[in-house]
């Protein structure tokens, strides 16, 4: 063989060998969550969660039946959760909202549904509100629910995007009481 | 054949190309061919001991100062904004989830941090790697704090969001004599490394907390808190 051709052969190879490192499906892909997208007013199913978002909202005071209150820049969802199959070890326990590579967990400030116990097949309404800084408006989020805290790699997620553009502006809102789950 | 390698190496039979690379091999073997092998461990280690002894040798990195912060000046990480506002001596602060037994002698030293999570993702303030794991007061016997909880609604061990400045009262547990009002304390303020892990250790951290900042404040004495001032007997 021409020297050039080895030369040539070897450099192509080598060329490939990095592509092929670069297309490789990084941790992203094969530790990802499974998805269930969710739509607001529709009933989203998840391996154990199930979840209707039934509306998103944005308002700057913010309050609960218990008398809290705050201001601030608020995003608020109103949810009715239950468990499909089991209560054991099943809460709200993520409840996670992304705004611009940046995530929010829903606040443990006002009575909510975050950290919430699922009742199986007895469904509990109520809200779960986020706070976010000043001036965070008409971008993409996305909310992710999932009846386990923490590390949900290759588990199951309920997940809603949006513009927080879209969203209605209040002035104020009380958040919906927590009620039912059969507790 | 045997003739010809000899030349190629030596460069100095007929059948010498002539090269430079042969010409310059020359000068290399001449000189390792008077060293025995043997030796030639050792001088690499001489080299090498050699070049690390001029950088410094085993003497000790001079590690970063450590910022004095006037009162009241802010101390910026890599995962929260830090500054300490004022302190307050007070009898006990069930409130802000810090009990002391008066009848042990014990009081509760609280101190008002504006504390902002500059990271990605909440955090949680009662935490030994974050805002309580931080702040470390070295004149107490106990220098570490024992609660956190938001100022305004008195939320206890409060998640710290991304972007969202909070007023954090910490609070340590103290014996009455170690701190009198008026007096200055020093607060240590450290910074924590991000560990990012992978394959055995998955998942991030934050690590290796380094004292990074010093600040002062003056201690008011409260009393049994400015509730009980206020509503007085009744």
């Amino acid at each position: 063989m021409k020297p050039w051709v080895v030369w040539a052969v070897g450099v192509t190879l080598l060329v490939v060998a990095w592509g092929v490192t670069k297309v490789t499906p990084g941790a992203e892909l094969t530790e990802a969550s499974f998805v269930t997208p969710a739509t607001i007013g529709e009933r989203a199913l998840g391996s154990e969660l199930a979840l209707t978002i039934d509306e998103v909202v944005i308002a700057s005071t913010v309050s609960d039946s218990r008398g809290w209150t705050a201001e601030g820049q608020w995003l608020i969802v109103d949810l009715q959760m239950s468990a499909q199959t089991t209560e054991e070890v099943t809460s709200l326990s993520t409840a996670i909202l992304t705004v611009d590579g940046k995530m929010y967990q829903a606040s443990e400030r006002p009575q909510s549904l975050f950290l919430e116990s699922l009742g199986a097949d007895i469904v509990t309404t109520g809200s779960v509100a986020f706070e976010l800084p000043a001036g965070a408006d008409s971008q993409a989020a996305t909310l992710r629910f999932a009846p386990k805290a923490g590390d949900v790699r290759l588990d199951s997620v309920i997940e809603l995007s949006f513009d927080l553009g879209d969203l209605s502006h209040e002035r104020s809102r009380e958040l919906r009481p927590t009620v039912g789950g059969g507790l | 054949m045997a003739r010809r390698y000899d030349d190629a190496v030596t460069g100095t039979g007929e059948g010498s190309r002539g090269t430079r690379s042969v010409r310059d091999a020359q000068w290399l073997r001449a000189a390792t061919d008077r060293v025995p092998t043997a030796w030639i461990p050792g001088i690499l280690t001489a080299v090498f001991l050699g070049a690390a002894a001029a950088f410094g040798g085993l003497e000790a990195v001079a590690a970063p100062p450590i910022a004095t912060l006037e009162p009241g000046e802010t101390h910026v990480n890599d995962m929260l904004s830090i500054t300490v506002e004022r302190a307050v001596l007070i009898d006990s602060f069930p409130e802000a989830g810090a009990y002391a037994d008066p009848d042990k002698g014990q009081r509760i030293l609280a101190m008002v941090v504006t504390a902002e999570n500059v990271w990605d993702r909440p955090v949680q303030s009662m935490s030994d790697t974050s805002l309580t794991g931080s702040l470390r007061v070295p004149g107490l016997a106990d220098p570490v704090p024992v609660a956190a909880a938001r100022l305004d609604d008195g939320t206890n061990k409060p998640w710290l969001q991304p972007g969202m400045p909070a007023e954090i009262v910490v609070t340590w547990r103290i014996s009455a004599e170690e701190v009198a009002a008026g007096d200055g304390i020093t607060v240590e303020i450290s910074d924590f490394s991000l560990q990012r892990g992978q394959i055995v250790f998955s998942g991030e951290t934050w690590v290796s907390p380094v004292v990074a900042a010093r600040t002062s404040v003056t201690v008011t004495d409260v009393g049994a808190g400015a509730d009980a001032e206020q509503s007085g007997p009744s």
